[in-house]
């Protein structure tokens, strides 16, 4: 079938009056929800799945894609105000963001986010309707092994987050990995560093990892260390973006696009590992690294468009081969199935009109997205005028909330009190938390795929590089580090020169 | 702990800075602390029918213990040539005064108390306790304004999971 | 002086609270909430939320609140569900993973501490391949696994001691595989495994009927056999006993109480379980998602509970598991 026809009569049908106010009250509840913490869009997704025996197929999907973009979008407003990423895939908006934030410069953050997450959904939903077939069948097309030399290039990515002090950086590396091991093996079922305690068996939650060390870290080491005066009225002279920030956004808004789509697509690629990527590559790039780490508008502007970008992806496993990639597809599945609409080869010859409204009305639902959240971020921004104790209160109070909600465990709030704790000890000892979170998450994934990939082979390790794709990535991992070596050897050589030409020069003085 | 109340960032002079390096030491002492207690407690994990053409359940688990390890010897390393952790800045943070340990030490008792009254009492009410708490330790003196926030936020938020979303949370006590 | 006003007033806001919260409570006495002790979009997910739905449209009972706790392999749900003892109105939705997470993961709480309540449905477990395998019969395929079982890598969705793990080793056993010879790859849940297959990475799956409903419709997979003892209707496949192997093996799913309720309330989730069987939306459900009915209610359910317990522990053991 031809695509563009078809995607204008699903633009008719998406423009009905109905269908508009279905994606509208999806963006709504999913931006909403998405700011909460604790609950994601696939909760959400769930609660409102019981909705689609009374509505008619298109309206129901339509409700839920606007939901999931809503949500993937709104994880960012909290990581850049309050420095507690809702969901994982937020982690990395939080460093930068929150830096703008405090900077007086959240209005800056939240709209680079909103615009970027507009552009990366709208050219992803594109990507998708045109390329989905292809991208799915790549996709699938990855294994074990593939996974793994992925995972192996984000760790070496993770280098550009260590900090000012890499040994530190590592320490923070280290102690994440420890905490991924928490929890029962899925391969064996064997307990792992529970202690005995039941409810570690089911590991830590990223999500309480990260609001533990961001949120309640940054909340404890505040209040130990309180300004008394009164703070500063922030500058925030316009809320709007100047030129610069154009500028210096949107090329990391489709680097973002080009990564996270693809990774979005991967059965077991997610909306994590391109933030990483993405912000790596844009401390890589920038013309301006002196302000990386101090609230570089880029490194919002990228992970922002790769989550969104992912959220895109997700949707090429699921509508052409049926493959749910994350919680929240898996819960659109069962939407699909109760309609009798089989995702997967046959999907858009069946029953095409449910398809391509669908994908009409993502279009349109990114753009409501903006439209609702570019004039909110000005007034999101005032959050942080709040008097300091009833703001951080408030951090503290979400951040149990969002815990508890999660398993509706109190033990989970002790786990975040001693993270929280060290999260304390991090900042008094200058080891930055992103690293933890990156091993919290990244560590798992490693591992798990590295024994899936021997498993397979039968315990062959040469199977770690018998895939094309492996290899590619292989080398990309050795250009890089024989190049940071290079420069380290470069940069070594200039400074020993100086020091070896500056007695010397000396000398001549006297 | 004793050790790190002793190197406070308002220590000053070189006696006190040589101790402010000593508490640096602690860090150290906390991975190399871990790895130890990696390495032993992996070595209780027992194999599962599922290894027997993969890596045991222990591989990874003994490498994290060993990146531990190293990990700390570098950072005593570098403590011992002079590295520092550098404190994190901020807006809000003020340095030039020591930790305020009652206020930290007594947010980090709330949160904890407070979850664990949370079946016992409802989540309304713990959540009321918790902001109250909090507000009070931050060094807010409007009392009557704190308890009117400490009583509708909890309880907006209260509202909306349960009754909005259908998320349950306690109400009372169990 | 300062400290007692403050504590005066924090009593104050707790006692206000909980009677503000109180007000708004809309639950009434008959309010029912199922636990689903895995992610959302599973397959226990499903039937819970299905189960609910009809519940509440056909007000069989005016409130059915569905909530996820996710966490090894149920056990995590199943901890929860006997800590809250004596506790009217709870249900967890359950099925033979449960019986065999609690043995892999050593659980502490065991299905034999619930209150038993009904089975619902009952599946039978598939074996797929890709649909360009080069196996097309259950025969040629049991050639090559038999000649070199490491190298032939099984798939499954659910963790070790779950039914896809119990059906893949029960198959081999039967085909004249060792069981402890198979290579059973973990996947988590039917689409990553689906993933695998599709990639060529495992040679076969064993999933449940319900999971891959559409692919093979589509046709990108094809079934090698059907675990139940006769062939599902609406679906072309063959059964294991009629390609001569000797094997009929059901994953199962109901529900289960917190112990220590009296017998009403024990009576009165058994009925409600009833009278939702009898709905014509129930049969529908089930004939939408592929399952069979199978209800059996209160104490029989209970032993067979304890039968199937026994049956998989010692298949467990002799997998060298437990």
């Amino acid at each position: 079938m031809d695509a563009l026809p078809a995607l204008l009569d699903g633009f008719a049908a998406a423009a009905q009056p109905e269908n508009l106010l279905w994606a509208l009250v999806g963006v709504m509840l999913g931006t909403f929800v998405g700011v909460l913490p604790g609950i994601g869009p696939a909760m959400t997704l769930a609660l409102l799945l019981p909705l689609t025996y009374s509505l008619d197929p298109a309206p129901a999907l339509i409700l839920f894609a606007g939901i999931y973009y809503g949500g993937m979008y709104g994880g960012s407003t909290t990581s850049i105000l309050l420095n507690a990423p809702g969901e994982s895939s937020s982690v990395m908006t939080a460093i930068e963001g929150n830096k703008m934030a405090r900077a007086g410069r959240g209005a800056q953050a939240l709209a680079t986010a909103a615009i970027g997450s507009f552009v990366a959904g709208t050219i992803a939903t594109v990507l998708l309707i045109f390329t989905a077939p292809a991208m799915a069948s790549f996709a699938v097309s990855l294994k074990a092994q593939d996974y793994f030399a992925i995972t192996l290039l984000s760790f070496v990515a993770v280098s550009t987050v260590l900090g000012s002090s890499p040994v530190r950086g590592l320490a923070a590396l280290a102690l994440g990995l420890t905490l991924g091991l928490i929890g029962i093996d899925a391969l064996t079922g064997q307990q792992r560093l529970t202690f005995g305690v039941d409810s570690l068996s089911t590991g830590i939650d990223t999500v309480v990892v990260a609001v533990a060390l961001f949120a309640v870290g940054e909340a404890l080491w505040i209040a130990a260390h309180l300004r008394q005066a009164p703070a500063e009225v922030m500058s925030s002279s316009t809320p709007w973006m100047n030129r610069s920030d154009w500028r210096r956004s949107w090329p990391a808004w489709l680097r973002g696009t080009a990564l996270g789509f693809p990774f979005g697509a991967l059965p077991a690629g997610g909306a994590e590992m391109p933030t990483f990527l993405s912000y790596s590559l844009e401390k890589k790039l920038t013309r301006h690294p002196e302000e990386f780490g101090h609230g570089a508008i880029e490194g919002v502007a990228g992970p922002e468009a790769a989550n969104n970008a992912s959220a895109a992806g997700t949707l090429v496993t699921l509508l052409a081969l049926g493959i749910p990639t994350t919680a929240t597809a898996a819960v659109m599945l069962s939407a699909f199935q109760r309609y009798d609409l089989q995702p997967g080869p046959q999907l858009f010859e069946n029953t095409p009109d449910v398809v391509w409204a669908l994908l009409a009305s993502l279009l349109i639902g990114n753009v409501m997205l903006l439209v609702l959240n570019l004039p909110l971020a000005p007034l999101w921004a005032r959050l942080l005028k709040l008097p300091r104790p009833y703001l951080y209160s408030g951090i503290l109070f979400f951040s149990i909330l969002g815990s508890f909600s999660v398993n509706q465990n109190p033990t989970d709030i002790l786990v975040l009190v001693v993270l929280g704790l060290l999260g304390f000890l991090m900042r008094r000892y200058g080891l930055p938390v992103v690293p933890t979170v990156i091993g919290v998450i990244l560590g798992p994934t490693s591992e798990g795929k590295l024994r899936q990939a021997l498993q397979v082979s039968n315990g062959d390790w040469s199977t770690l590089w018998a895939t094309g794709f492996a290899i590619t990535v292989y080398v990309v991992i050795v250009a890089l580090l024989t190049l940071a070596v290079v420069r380290a050897v470069a940069a070594k050589r200039t400074s020993l020169v100086d020091s070896a030409e500056a007695p010397e020069r000396e000398h001549a003085g006297v | 702990m004793e050790q790190l109340t002793a190197a406070g960032p308002d220590a000053s002079g070189p006696h006190a800075s040589r101790r402010a390096g000593l508490s640096e030491f602690g860090v150290v002492g906390l991975l190399a602390g871990l790895g130890v207690l990696v390495l032993v407690e992996t070595q209780q994990i027992t194999d599962g029918i599922g290894t027997v053409r993969t890596l045991s359940p222990r591989v990874v688990p003994y490498f994290v213990a060993g990146f531990l390890l190293v990990v700390s010897v570098l950072l005593a390393l570098d403590i011992v040539r002079g590295g520092r952790g550098e404190q994190e800045s901020g807006e809000d943070v003020d340095l030039t005064h020591g930790t305020e340990w009652r206020t930290l030490l007594g947010l980090a008792a709330l949160v904890a108390g407070s979850g664990q009254l949370i079946p016992l009492i409802g989540f309304p009410a713990a959540g009321a306790l918790l902001f109250f708490g909090t507000t009070r330790l931050l060094g807010s003196h409007r009392i009557v304004l704190d308890l009117v926030v400490s009583i509708v936020v909890p309880l907006v938020a209260f509202l909306v999971f349960t009754e909005g979303l259908g998320i349950y949370l306690p109400l009372a006590g169990a | 002086m300062r400290k007692f006003q403050t504590l005066v007033a924090a009593g104050a806001a707790v006692v206000a609270v909980t009677a503000l919260a109180g007000c708004s409570g809309s639950e009434g006495d008959t309010a029912v909430r199922i636990m689903v002790p895995n992610s959302p979009g599973g397959g226990y997910d499903t039937t819970a939320r299905v189960a609910a739905k009809i519940v509440e449209d056909d007000k069989i009972n005016d409130t059915v609140e569905v909530y996820n706790l996710e966490g090894a392999g149920g056990t995590t749900g199943l901890a929860k569900l006997v800590g809250s003892k004596g506790k009217d109105g709870e249900l967890m939705l359950m099925g033979l993973g449960v019986v065999g997470a609690v043995y892999t993961n050593q659980s502490d709480s065991t299905l034999a501490d619930t209150t038993p309540i009904a089975r619902l449905i009952s599946e039978p477990d598939i074996l797929v391949v890709p649909a360009d395998s080069p196996y097309k019969t259950l025969e040629d395929l049991v050639a090559d696994w038999t000649e070199s079982p490491g190298d032939f890598p099984v798939g499954g969705g659910s963790s070790p001691g779950g039914p896809d793990h119990l059906a893949a080793h029960l198959t081999a056993e039967a085909v004249g595989v060792t069981p402890t010879d198979v290579n059973y790859v973990v996947y988590d849940g039917g689409g990553p495994l689906l993933a695998a297959l599709l990639s060529g990475e495992v040679e076969l799956g064993v999933s449940g009927l319900g999971e891959y409903k559409d692919q093979i419709q589509a046709g990108q997979l094809r079934v090698l056999g059907v675990t139940s003892g006769e062939r599902v209707e609406g679906f072309d496949a063959p059964t294991l006993t009629e390609q001569g192997v000797d094997l009929e093996f059901t994953n199962w799913r109901g529900l289960v109480a917190p112990p220590g309720i009296d017998d009403a309330e024990q009576d009165r989730l058994v009925s409600m379980v009833e009278e939702l069987h009898d709905t014509p939306e129930w049969e529908d459900a089930m004939a939408e998602n592929g399952w069979t009915d199978a209800l059996l209610t209160g104490d029989e359910f209970g032993d067979y509970m304890s039968e199937q317990d026994e049956q998989v522990q010692g298949l467990l053991d002799e997998l060298g598991l437990v």
